[in-house]
């Protein structure tokens, strides 16, 4: 049995870790502005990410559901604003919840014709409508302007500056990190876990599975739209080139490596790969050659990710019943 | 309580595996379901459950039709099934798996009052001190004990088991006997498919005998194990070889 | 009428060539039960392969070149399928199903990138078979193509042969349709499944080989194929060789035709996958077991 005083400590390095992480990712872009505008850039992108990561890991490792069209619903997100704003002159602000909404709704008719596919149909399904929306949006340059580029206006206007970027982007990050994990710890997380173990058995336990896989198509969507959007509106262009298949296998790799059941591992794993493939610049394609072979490598023989494990040992993250196990073996129990 | 299967047909593909099964009881029971292998026994508790639809017939609990549910508004009429290879939630811990129904089916009682009564299943169960291992680290016996408890955290008035002694220890075994006769006590009803004839003829108040999908004996037990027709449906050929 | 018909016979001389390459899944698939996302590379290596073969050995005959490269990327798919698949049908694996996904598209992206750094961005064009066209009575068809179509239907006319004639293609169909009892009479499914993957690697590669010369060949050519290639092997019906084979044919009749009959030429190429994506969905969405498939109980 742990003691209870034993907890408190543990307790604490997790809130210190979380301050001091803020502190740093609050102060940095201050420095960064004076110093490297393309670090701060490179910073900006790597949250992207993060959240696109998080949130397929959100509907691939906590709901089970492995599906390839994420990018795809970040591209509708920012298509859907920035057609808006050329087409019927509606602004940012407007434009990237209403991106929002129409990915969130593109989410809900993919998850219901994706109902009864299992892993390698829903992988299929879903590569097959991804493809198909970019091929439609780089034929139909005469409305979305193909391959040149789409181009939106900037979220901030006239504003040179890349920090109320930053920090929205951020913040974008933060809260959406906060909702998923407030939902993976709720009843609805509970759900998706035993949808994710055994579909039909949830089913047989009283959970309503049409329901709550429908819920976690709609609400990752929505968030990987809603980064599309805000993304779309800080670079200024968009070319269908933003969701091409290896997008969304890079996105793979950095939740897998992170840790596809955690958020928080996720969302690391997509910073750290996202910087690590700015300061490995010089290697060019053997950046992604080196994150192709950790991707196999990681699914071999660390399936939970090489963060995940990390946070788990120094927080007491996930499942203490290993760990207790462990213990109680060890003490010949 | 009420439990009435009338006329149950059900095929697959050129299988007739229920060809119109007729069942029914009042106040509660331990129903014993017997039949060689691939009478329809799975099928009809799978048909029950929800996870196949019956071709024509019906099936009512407490005067409402519960066919053509699905497996999750079946268990909230009360009518919950536990599986033949265990299916407990592996990588959750055994009371997030005691959870899961309960919250499905009563989320407005909040976590920390099934929590506790979770603990109350587990300490029925004798698995409170693996509450918190995840379910894949259990023994054979212990899982089927889980799938059990999870009957159990909601209000399931009917639990139709299938195969709940299959590779059990024996002293397992034993303690599973207990649990059906005290749930039995608190007023639930039990259908129970079992190849394990000794358990079988002990607990039940009834035994039914399917084969190819037809009932070909039902009532007391002791009467239904010498009756002619189940006889020769478990030895088959072999008495004509003889 | 006449463009009709060379329309046609394009179509099915690529959609011979389409199914060598859907062959090679379909094995991989109704043998080892998974779907390779990375068959796609084996294409593009297998012509990378070719090149440089032709550009090193001067003097070889590019048939050889085809044959050999066929063998380089079988090799390294059977590498692939020892270290990362093998586990999986020893049971050393969780949740099989999706890490099988996640491990072709994680080689995917490897082998993809790989090309890219090792090659170049820039196109390789191993030299053309054969220059110029053929007349095949009222139609014209370029002799490159014509000779890739007829070795590949030579090729595939072998292996159905070997299949449904040999010893071991009776060892194959049997661990596809049951592995344990496959097991009992003596099979080993594990080899089988090695060899099995490797052939399919191959197949690609040859069909990637022989295409070079006429597409030429990037690191990312591979991604097209790929898909069309589930494309097939879900229409025909996962696991029917039979059912790749006359799926193939039709999606190359159907893009071919598609292509040519596409109201604005300018974006008409740009357009040639979607009428096979739009099939790929239907069939997902209404007939999943495709044209010949078995059906899931």
């Amino acid at each position: 049995m742990t003691p209870t005083f034993a907890r408190a400590p543990r307790v604490r390095i997790e809130w210190l870790v979380i301050s001091i992480t803020l502190v740093v990712a609050i102060a940095i872009p201050f420095y960064l502005e004076k110093v490297s505008l393309y670090w701060l850039h490179v910073l900006i992108i790597a949250y992207f990410y993060a959240i696109l990561a998080s949130s397929w890991s959100l509907l691939a490792g906590v709901a089970g559901q492995f599906s390839f069209g994420h990018m795809a619903f970040m591209a509708i997100g920012g298509y859907t604003s920035g057609l808006l704003g050329k087409y019927f002159g509606l602004p940012p602000l407007l434009g990237i919840p209403a991106g929002t909404l129409v990915a969130g709704l593109t989410g809900l008719a993919i998850g219901v014709l994706c109902l009864r596919f299992k892993a390698s149909y829903l992988a299929l399904f879903t590569i097959a409508f991804s493809e198909i929306l970019r091929i439609l949006i780089r034929g139909e340059y005469g409305i979305t302007r193909g391959d040149q580029g789409l181009h939106l206006e900037m979220l901030f206007g006239a504003t040179t500056s890349k920090l109320p970027y930053y920090f929205t982007m951020l913040a974008l990050l933060v809260f959406s990190l906060l909702f998923m994990y407030w939902l993976v710890n709720s009843r609805v997380g509970l759900f998706l876990r035993a949808i994710r173990e055994d579909e039909e058995a949830a089913s047989a336990r009283g959970v309503d599975v049409v329901r709550y896989k429908l819920m976690a198509f709609v609400i990752t969507s929505m968030i990987a739209g809603l980064a599309g959007g805000f993304f779309a509106h800080y670079i200024g262009i968009l070319t269908p080139n933003t969701f091409v298949l290896p997008q969304m296998g890079l996105v793979i790799a950095m939740a897998i490596i992170g840790g596809v059941e955690s958020l928080v591992a996720a969302a690391i794993g997509g910073i750290i790969i996202q910087v690590s493939l700015e300061v490995l610049r010089d290697f060019d394609a053997w950046r992604l050659v080196i994150f192709g072979a950790l991707l196999v490598i990681t699914l071999r023989f660390a399936r939970n990710g090489l963060i995940a494990p990390l946070l788990e040992r120094l927080f007491g993250l996930g499942p203490r019943a290993e760990k207790r196990k462990k213990e109680s073996d060890s003490h010949g129990v | 309580m009420e439990f009435e299967i009338s006329n149950l047909k059900k095929h697959f593909g050129g299988i007739q595996a229920l060809n119109g099964v007729s069942l029914s009881f009042s106040g509660h029971q331990i129903i014993g379901l017997i039949g060689p292998n691939g009478s329809g026994k799975s099928t009809l508790v799978n048909t029950i459950g929800g996870i196949h639809e019956p071709d024509s017939g019906t099936i009512t609990f407490n005067g409402k039709r519960i066919d053509h549910l699905k497996p999750n508004q079946v268990m909230q009429h009360g009518v919950g099934r536990t599986f033949q290879v265990t299916r407990a939630f592996r990588r959750m811990t055994v009371m997030e798996n005691l959870l899961v129904p309960a919250l499905a089916l009563y989320p407005e009682k909040g976590r920390k009052t099934w929590e506790a009564r979770g603990r109350e299943v587990l300490d029925f169960l004798t698995m409170d001190h693996l509450r918190d291992d995840y379910a894949r680290s259990l023994s054979g016996g212990q899982q089927k004990l889980l799938e059990l408890g999870q009957l159990m955290m909601t209000d399931t008035q009917l639990l139709l088991l299938d195969e709940p002694f299959a590779g059990v220890h024996p002293k397992l075994m034993e303690s599973i006997f207990e649990y059906i006769k005290v749930l039995y006590g608190q007023g639930k009803a039990f259908l129970i498919i079992s190849h394990d004839m000794n358990s079988i003829f002990t607990l039940s108040h009834r035994l039914v005998v399917l084969n190819y999908g037809d009932i070909i004996a039902d009532g007391d037990p002791q009467v239904v194990k010498y009756d002619e027709k189940v006889i020769q449906a478990y030895l088959g050929e072999e008495v004509e070889d003889a | 009428m006449q463009y009709f018909l060379s329309l046609c016979a394009t179509g099915l001389v690529m959609g011979v060539i389409y199914a060598l390459m859907a062959l090679g899944l379909t094995l991989i698939f109704s043998i080892l039960k998974v779907v390779n996302f990375a068959h796609g590379e084996f294409y593009m290596l297998g012509g990378y392969a070719s090149y440089f073969l032709l550009s090193t050995f001067t003097g070889l005959h590019p048939l050889l070149a085809v044959f050999i490269s066929g063998l380089i990327v079988g090799a390294i798919g059977l590498v692939f399928e020892l270290i990362f698949l093998r586990p999986i049908h020893k049971g050393q694996i969780e949740r099989p199903s999706e890490y099988a996904v996640l491990v072709t598209v994680g080689l995917s992206l490897f082998l993809m990138n790989l090309s890219l750094a090792i090659a170049g961005p820039i196109p390789r064009r191993p030299a053309s078979f054969l220059a110029g066209t053929v007349q095949l009575g009222t139609v014209n068809i370029s002799a490159e193509r014509l000779i890739a179509g007829v070795c590949s239907l030579i090729l595939l006319g072998l292996l159905l042969l070997i299949i449904n004639k040999t010893w071991i293609g009776k060892a194959l169909r049997a661990v596809s349709q049951d592995k344990d009892a496959a097991s009992i009479v003596g099979i080993n499914p594990l080899a089988i499944n090695t060899i099995a993957f490797a052939v399919g690697a191959g197949l690609a590669a040859i069909a990637g080989a022989l295409l070079a010369p006429i597409f030429s060949v990037t690191p990312d050519i591979g991604a097209t194929p790929s898909i069309r290639s589930y494309i097939i092997i879900v229409l025909g019906g996962m696991g029917s060789i039979p059912g790749s084979i006359l799926g193939a044919i039709l999606i190359g009749l159907v893009e071919s035709l598609g292509t040519g009959y596409f109201p604005d030429p300018t974006r008409a190429l740009n357009y040639k996958m979607v009428y096979g994506l739009v099939i790929f969905a239907i069939v997902l969405l209404f007939r999943p077991r495709g044209l010949f498939g078995r059906k899931e109980t």
